[in-house]
């Protein structure tokens, strides 16, 4: 006899193993599946370690400006990569135990093993022993997640052509790494390798780094970067990849050619929904994703998808919040998602932003106000050494309404909160810039450019008016 | 028609957002005209209509966010479709965003039509496959500024110059600038020599790695350019060609056909220093009888010699404008003497309040009877009549240079003091060389009352149709009902274009204005 649960998970990453929580916490009786670590791709092989690691890139990076705050670090400063190594591993390690004891305490039942849907209703588990255990559910939430997306074609040397799952737990540091692909993964890595004197090149194929998200963001931290000695060709392919006893070679599209010891691939994500017996239950995937409505639920009754493998925003914050709707759903309720989500680069100085870019406000046609302020003229950011970056608000040029916020600079990414949570009550610029902050923080960057879209920000100078003549070019009849 | 275009080269990679129009799709529109508000991150951008005509098509409404280069809408004759341009311009540029790796980038250039078969108007650097040659362009250092004169290059060719460095030094009609070099790079050629005169927007220098890049780009322009139309096309096309050339030295004389004498840039400034007439040497020792600076230092300095000055730019402006107004547009003159008793007491009680003048108690009074006369709000422009909604009074100011003429914008919707305030910046600015409202006015009034002039008579200041020249205030003998009576009298003479008002209107108008400046109580309300 099977054992029957009212709601079963399968995958215990940020979105999975928050809807389980969220309907133990509502009475249901609850189990959930995972082959893995608990935490999944966040907490093992994305955002945690890699802020880990980040964490000691940054310092070293810190070190290396001590001078500049009248600081004498005497001798060389040095790294000690399995040590760094390790505490990621502690950090990973220490929170998911606290996953498991979060489970523990509200009587979730884990399965450790590999989950196939089985017919209506019914789940297989298997573990990593052979055994095998049938169990049924009410509702099935699937979370399954997003796994690195390697380029067809290329070398599957997992050594020498990695992804980011491989590249967090190096053991060794390549000297010269090239990245394909200058999103925010490809970002974060080069960031934090630089620091640990390996030599970084990055290959994206659109025209900026960080090409999902505002331009100006990518421009601004292609500045930095080159400055710090990174080598970035945007607009560029990697046309050819070949491995000898040497090394690899890439061929790029604007015919230069690149030596790299390791290639880290940063292309993207693809869902991990292959050979979980979705057809056993009949739901299909639309290019690998599992598509959902706002309530996050399958074309299939009792089923909800949530997080990456809905392909609708791979992030771990936005499967969590999607966790608690779709258990909302399953537990006879209503609860729809449709609220702004912040995504964050934890470069250093970090990015993070929220709401519509420039770029969807022209795609869309929606007429706009722009704000900006640079973070340099601020107090806080002059006493801690940080002046690089700027906040950029925009909003809805008839009402002001916050339309999006896109920082760059020292803590954006906590920055962001304060802008979030103006976008998700629905404010305006007006609401947002009467908003007191703190003094002296970076936060006070995202008042004044609020202030900036209504031209009243007091820390600007007027904006220089210019006259010019516009262009006029005759249009002849054909 | 003319498509009309976001600058290129305001800043790269920079977006900007139209803040607002400031004239709607339909509207007529005065070259010098403020077409629309922009902005970027540190900057307003105001963008002045190129022509005179109506905004057929608005393309970025505003709140729109644009790239420069892009179109920003259509000027050109009521009634004009432009419904096939639109299609063709969305052929175009399917909604992509500008490239951002530019082959060639320029600064203040005409952008080049992208993949379109229409040839280019302007110098087109983004369509020449030559790698990387950079035109400095003349800058445009005011609305009004045509044309600029190279002062003094900082930098040879050959020189590696970096943005931002001072390149060369102009003189404009208003002042001498530096101007900054837009881009980086290597100076390949300077084209405009020392005291060449260079139309604004148009090339002065190149920067290019190597020199035949600049022949090839140069080779490519000829081709790609079958025609200089550029907007407007009134200005004469061949005398402008001649003097922009670069210089000529074929020709075996020092004076060229046109009049203007063939010298370096050394020998001007030597013969200007040691006031010689630079004409009075025959000829030089240069190519061409050119005349080198030791030609200068050998001719004798004679006393009796006349000097010759070139023109500011001021004055020549002065005189071209006044030419033609006085060559194009048929004048007739009336006059009335005002009974100004009223109004001189009446100054001095306000005088007492705010600081004022009598010119602005004539401001006051034209704003408000030209709300009555749509005729003096008109403008003949191409056997058309332009009317303006707006009373937009231009002030004569004598200054130092010369005159100039700042408009007081909207002056029908200000009462006195505000008037009265306004005149003062507006004079005030004006003789610090900064005009205001430029091109936008109707009307003028000229007051030479404070140097004592009783009456006068005024050209129009083109394209406006009358100018009211207001004389002093004195005192006189005034006959009523055959006794004579001491009061204060003001003559006021208007200048007025036939073509437009005919006499009748003007003497309505005339009486309205003495009727108004002689119950001048009214006015301070």
């Amino acid at each position: 006899m099977s054992e029957h649960f009212q709601v079963v998970v399968i995958g215990s990453g940020p979105g999975g193993y928050i809807a389980a929580l969220e309907a133990a916490r509502s009475g249901a009786k609850t189990a959930i599946v995972e082959k893995h670590h608990l935490g999944g791709t966040c907490l093992n092989y994305g955002c945690i370690p890699s802020k880990a690691l980040l964490a000691s890139a940054e310092t070293i990076h810190k070190i290396g400006r001590a001078g500049s705050f009248g600081v004498n670090v005497d001798g060389s400063v040095s790294f000690d990569w399995p040590a760094i190594q390790k505490r990621k591993d502690r950090v990973v390690f220490t929170l998911r135990g606290g996953v498991k004891s979060l489970f523990d305490s509200r009587n979730i039942k884990l399965y450790s093993g590999k989950a196939t849907l089985d017919g209506p209703g019914r789940i297989n588990v298997t573990d990593e022993k052979g055994g095998s255990e049938t169990i049924t559910a009410d509702s099935i939430i699937l979370a399954v997640g997003s796994i690195p997306a390697m380029v067809p074609g290329w070398p599957t040397d997992n050594d020498l052509i990695c992804t980011s799952d491989e590249a967090l737990h190096w053991k060794e540091l390549p000297k010269q790494l090239m990245i394909v692909g200058g999103g925010v993964i490809g970002c974060e890595f080069a960031c934090m390798m630089k620091e640990y004197s390996v030599d970084v090149t990055i290959v994206e194929m659109m025209d900026s780094l960080l090409p999902e998200m505002e331009a100006q963001l990518g421009s601004h931290l292609a500045n930095i970067f080159s400055k710090r000695g990174i080598d970035i060709f945007t607009g560029t392919r990697v046309d050819r990849l070949t491995v000898d006893g040497k090394g690899i070679n890439a061929a790029l599209s604007n015919s230069q050619t690149i030596e790299a010891d390791k290639v880290l691939v940063a292309t993207g994500r693809k869902a991990n929904t292959h050979n979980i017996g979705l057809e056993s239950v009949g739901i299909e995937t639309d290019r690998g994703f599992i598509r959902v409505d706002d309530k996050m639920q399958t074309k299939v009754n009792g089923y909800f998808c949530i997080g990456d493998a809905n392909g609708r925003c791979l992030l771990a914050h936005a499967a969590s919040a999607q966790a608690v709707v779709a258990v909302k759903n399953a537990l006879g309720g209503n609860s729809q998602f449709h609220l702004p989500i912040p995504s964050a680069v934890y470069t250093f100085p970090e990015i993070a932003s929220v709401g519509i870019t420039t770029r969807q406000a022209r795609e869309q046609k929606i007429p706009v106000t722009i704000g900006q302020f640079p973070i340099g003229h601020l107090g806080k950011a002059m006493a801690v050494g940080e002046k690089n970056g700027f906040v950029k608000v925009i909003s809805y040029r008839s009402d002001n309404t916050l339309l999006g916020v896109h920082v760059l600079g020292h803590n954006a990414t906590e920055v962001v909160a304060s802008a979030t949570a103006m976008l998700t009550v629905k404010a305006n610029t007006k609401q947002l810039a009467e908003v007191i902050f703190a003094h002296p923080t970076i936060g006070e960057a995202v008042k004044e450019a609020a202030e900036d879209t209504l031209l009243s920000a007091l820390h600007l100078p007027p904006r220089k008016i210019r006259r010019v003549v516009v262009q006029a070019q005759q249009v002849r009849p054909d | 028609m003319h498509i009309i275009r976001l600058p290129e080269g305001l800043k790269t990679n920079s977006e900007f957002f139209v803040v607002r129009w400031c004239k709607e799709a339909g509207e007529s529109i005065e070259k010098g005209d403020i077409l629309c508000i922009v902005r970027d991150s540190a900057q307003s951008l105001e963008f002045e209509s190129p022509a005179s005509g109506v905004i057929l098509e608005t393309l970025t409404p505003a709140g729109a966010i644009v790239f420069a280069g892009e179109p920003l809408g259509f000027i050109g004759k009521e009634g004009e479709d432009t419904a096939d341009a639109i299609s063709k311009l969305q052929a175009q540029q399917p909604h992509e965003m500008p490239e951002t790796n530019e082959t060639a980038k320029s600064v203040f250039i005409e952008p080049g039509p992208k993949e379109t078969a229409e040839p280019p108007t302007e110098p087109v650097a983004t369509t020449t496959p030559i790698n990387q040659v950079i035109p400095i362009l003349m800058p445009q250092a005011g609305q009004s500024m045509e044309e600029g004169t190279i002062l003094e290059w900082k930098v040879k060719p050959g020189d590696h110059i970096s943005q931002g460095q001072v390149i060369v030094e102009i003189e404009t009609d208003k002042a001498a600038m530096e101007v900054e070099a837009p881009d980086a790079g290597r100076l390949a050629r300077i084209i405009a020599a020392e005291g060449t005169i260079v139309e604004v927007k148009k090339p002065i220098a190149y920067l290019a790695d190597n020199d035949a890049d600049v022949d090839a780009y140069l080779d490519a322009q000829s081709q790609t350019r079958p025609s200089t139309d550029s907007i407007d096309s009134e200005k004469t096309a061949e005398t402008k060609q001649q003097i922009y050339k670069p210089q000529d030295n074929t020709l075996p004389k020092a004076v060229t056909q046109t009049g203007r004498v063939k010298a370096s840039p050394a020998a001007r400034k030597i013969a200007a220093q040691k006031a010689i007439d630079i004409g009075s040497i025959a000829t030089g020792s240069g190519p061409g009888g050119r005349i080198l600076s030791t030609d200068v230092l050998k001719a004798k300095l004679g006393t009796s010699q006349k000097q010759r000055r070139p023109l500011s730019k001021m004055r020549r402006a002065i005189a071209r404008n006044l030419q033609y107004s006085k060559q194009n547009i048929p004048h007739f003159y009336i006059k009335a003497t005002v009974n100004a008793q009223a109004l001189f007491h009446t100054y001095q009680q306000t005088k007492k309040q705010f600081k004022c003048s009598i010119n602005d108690f004539v401001t006051i009074a034209c704003a408000k009877t030209l709300c009555q006369f749509p005729a003096f709000r008109s403008q003949y422009v191409d056997d058309e009549l332009l009317v303006s909604p707006s009373i937009n009074i231009g002030i004569a100011v004598g200054t130092d240079e010369g005159l100039t003429v700042p408009v007081l914008l909207g002056a029908d919707k200000m009462d006195l003091q505000t008037i009265a305030l306004r005149s003062i910046e507006l004079i005030e600015n004006a003789r610090n060389g900064k005009l205001e409202g430029i091109g936008q006015g109707i009307f003028t009034i000229t007051n030479m009352g404070m140097f004592g002039v009783e009456e006068f008579s005024a050209i129009i200041n083109p394209p406006e149709s009358a100018i009211l020249a207001v004389g002093a205030i004195r005192e006189g003998i005034m006959v009523n009902n055959a006794i004579a009576q001491p009061t204060r009298l003001m003559t006021l003479c208007l200048s007025v274009d036939h073509r437009v008002i005919d006499g009748v209107m003007a003497a309505q108008y005339i009486g309205a204005l003495k009727e108004i400046l002689e119950a001048p109580e009214e006015l301070t309300q």
